[in-house]
């Protein structure tokens, strides 16, 4: 195993192949800023020109690419409350708030470094344990997999605090729309309404954008001020990257929960980052100033949503089940380049899967210093009218929106969830449940449905499955009885009259 | 028994809920399952909160346990909707356009209209932001993303330059 490690390094380094993984951290850097264009739209783009390519260099290219848009996808947020990508929707929640206070750097210093360590926690995750991944992924079956995403929407339930029916109801839904389209099993359309644009159910990047980007553009036109109240750009990135160092804790933490997450096939980073934010609120002792920019809010989900990339290559490389939307397109590019995931990939190609541990660091790092570099002149545009980069956003927004079916209905519900996001966001509704009920609601049916087809009533009986209800009732618990003795957040209930 | 404005909301939602059940009658069994559930829990839900919202003294509103950003509190209510009536005519305004004059012509004129009337910008500010978002849509997106844009009618009926 050292010796195809060293070897796939040194293949790395090769300048030729290794300017090609800058070319992809080049281009992820953009995409992951530019809100709605995803990292698997610049796969896609790489896709056409790998033909024939050098495998090594190809693969180093791809997972260049792959793996700064987690990393790039958090300055749109932090700035603009905007997210780049689904995984940097939980980023908002306190990233948004520190620049608005006048400390983007600080925020972008904690963001850049907790993901660049993430990242190097998942290449890490994946290289120790190649030898047992195998039998791990067995032993998760669909009753499992149920249960996982039921834990993913009871976390978010809890997080809503004291507002649980307002946070139950957005869940569900989260969960009513994710229903639109064809059911999982027979392929019968519900809620079409016979509209074609609806036969495949609403793009996840149109929800997020229309839930939490055009909200927060639209507040900032109606208070029609500046994103950053203090005029100066805080306390820096070095404060930032320390605050990382402080809580190293939650760092590592959340780094392994994002791995564990990824390894999970269809979970994916929209979950990741979520659950990763649940469980440092959950977990902290002092937790009023989550939501108004806690620091600790935002090492949470960029280890998370850096790490998953690599948990996600693990049933991507082993079982060829891709891990995550990013891993469907590198399964596409294994297709173009010949290479056939199994077991050859542990054994006789071992220096591939090196080459894409190797790459998913390396790019890790090369992010980490390119974002360094973008976001302080970037950061600058907090301290500018709203109405002079507002079309800015507007028009990244609609176009990225618009990426997803190239349909008019995109534009459509953009605006529909856009409306009803600014709605919940005004009523005090809770906007994250929906997001996550939406996310799992078609893996929860899906699972549900072959639970009950290949096992009957016995998989609630299963072990894995016991395990995890104990663990979810026990997490709601406590949770809720800790959010009405020590509530979350920073401001107390206030009557208004509207 | 007090109702408040965002009891309109819970009302929608709960309706919402009540629609999906009655729609889903028709499913067949296994695709109805899920969306009687899901559907009737959330009615249930609806109702619940219904009941404790016109019965509560206080509305809350504050981000206390929300997790969620908070909205901005500052502007009276009244000003606040005026407000997003005007943002969201723009945003309409930009539709219309982009479904006439398609995507290209709509973002220019829009950035040219929004920077002198909203932003109150110079001609000088307006012209070089304009010129800005005309690189980046023809140059970057355009060119080196192959990004798709919505096409507008009057590119449908008529030929026009190619930089357009």
């Amino acid at each position: 195993m050292l010796d195809a490690a060293g070897q796939a390094l040194v293949m790395l380094l090769d300048p030729f192949r290794f300017g090609l993984m800058c070319l992809g951290v080049a281009m992820g850097l953009v995409i992951g800023i530019l809100p709605g264009l995803a990292g698997m739209v610049g796969l896609a783009l790489l896709l056409p020109f790998i033909y024939g390519m050098d495998v090594h260099a190809a693969l180093a290219m791809m997972m260049g690419l792959a793996a700064i848009t987690c990393t790039s996808d958090t300055i749109p947020a932090v700035l603009f409350g905007v997210p780049g990508t689904t995984s940097s929707v939980a980023t908002i929640l306190d990233g948004y708030p520190m620049a608005k206070k006048g400390e983007a750097g600080r925020a972008f210093g904690a963001a850049f470094i907790a993901s660049m360590i993430g990242g190097l926690f998942g290449a890490l995750i994946l290289t120790l344990s190649l030898p047992i991944a195998r039998p791990i992924v067995l032993a998760c079956g669909s009753p499992e997999f149920f249960m996982l995403c039921m834990l993913g929407i009871g976390m978010v339930a809890v997080l809503t605090g004291r507002r649980p029916m307002q946070g139950a109801m957005a869940a569900a839904v989260g969960l009513l729309l994710a229903a639109i389209g064809p059911g999982p099993t027979q392929g019968y359309m519900r809620y079409t309404f016979d509209l074609i644009y609806l036969f495949g159910g609403i793009p996840l990047v149109v929800m997020a954008l229309g839930l939490f980007a055009l909200p927060e553009v639209a507040d900032l036109l109606i208070r029609g001020t500046t994103i950053s109240e203090v005029p100066r750009l805080g306390k820096g990135f070095i404060e930032g990257a320390k605050d990382v160092f402080r809580h190293w804790a939650i760092t590592l933490r959340c780094s392994a929960l994002g791995a564990y997450i990824g390894f999970i096939p269809g979970l994916g980073g929209s979950v990741a980052n979520w659950l990763a934010y649940g469980h440092v609120v959950q977990t902290s002792r002092d937790r009023e100033s989550f939501g108004t920019g806690d620091v600790r809010g935002v090492i949470a989900p960029e280890a998370a949503n850096n790490a998953k990339e690599g948990g996600a290559l693990i049933p991507t490389i082993v079982f060829g089940i891709p891990g995550s939307g990013h891993m469907v397109l590198i399964l596409a590019a294994f297709l173009i380049l010949g290479i056939n995931p199994g077991p050859e990939m542990l054994t006789t190609r071992l220096d591939l899967t090196f080459t894409l541990i190797w790459s998913l660091a390396i790019a890790n790092v090369l992010a980490t210093g390119a974002c360094f570099l973008l976001s302080r002149p970037l950061a600058q545009l907090t301290t500018v009218r709203v109405q002079y980069w507002a079309p800015f956003i507007l028009m990244l927004v609609i176009l990225g929106a618009f990426q997803s079916t190239r349909h008019w209905g995109d534009l459509i519900a953009l605006l529909g969830l856009g409306l009803f996001g600014w709605l919940m966001k005004r009523q005090a509704w809770p906007r994250p449940p929906l997001l996550v009920g939406f996310v799992l609601g078609k893996y929860a049916e899906r699972y549900l449905y072959r639970s009950i087809a290949s096992y009957g009533a016995e998989w609630v009986t299963f072990p894995g499955v016991i395990g995890i209800g104990v663990f979810i009732i026990v997490s709601l618990v406590m949770g809720l009885r800790w959010q009405r003795q020590k509530p979350v957040g920073a401001q107390a209930p206030q009557e208004v009259e509207e | 028994m007090k109702f408040r404005l965002g009891t309109l909301l819970t009302v929608f939602v709960t309706l919402l809920f009540g629609y999906a059940l009655f729609e889903a009658r028709d499913f067949p069994t296994q695709a109805q399952i899920y969306a009687v559930t899901v559907a009737g829990t959330g009615f249930i839900f609806g109702i619940i909160t219904l009941v404790i919202e016109l019965r509560a003294k206080t509305t809350w509103v504050g981000q206390e346990g929300l997790l969620d950003l908070a909205p901005d509190r500052s502007t009276p209510p009244a000003v606040v909707y005026m407000r997003a009536l005007r943002v969201l005519g723009w945003i309409l305004g930009l539709y219309l356009c982009i479904w006439i004059l398609g995507f290209k012509i709509a973002i220019f004129l829009f950035f040219l209209l929004f920077l002198k009337l909203e932003g109150r910008a110079g001609w000088l500010l307006t012209g070089i932001l304009t010129a800005i978002a005309a690189y980046l849509m023809v140059f970057q997106f355009e060119q080196r993303l192959s990004i798709f844009w919505p096409e507008g009618l009057i590119e449908r009926y008529f030929e026009l330059p190619g930089f357009l």
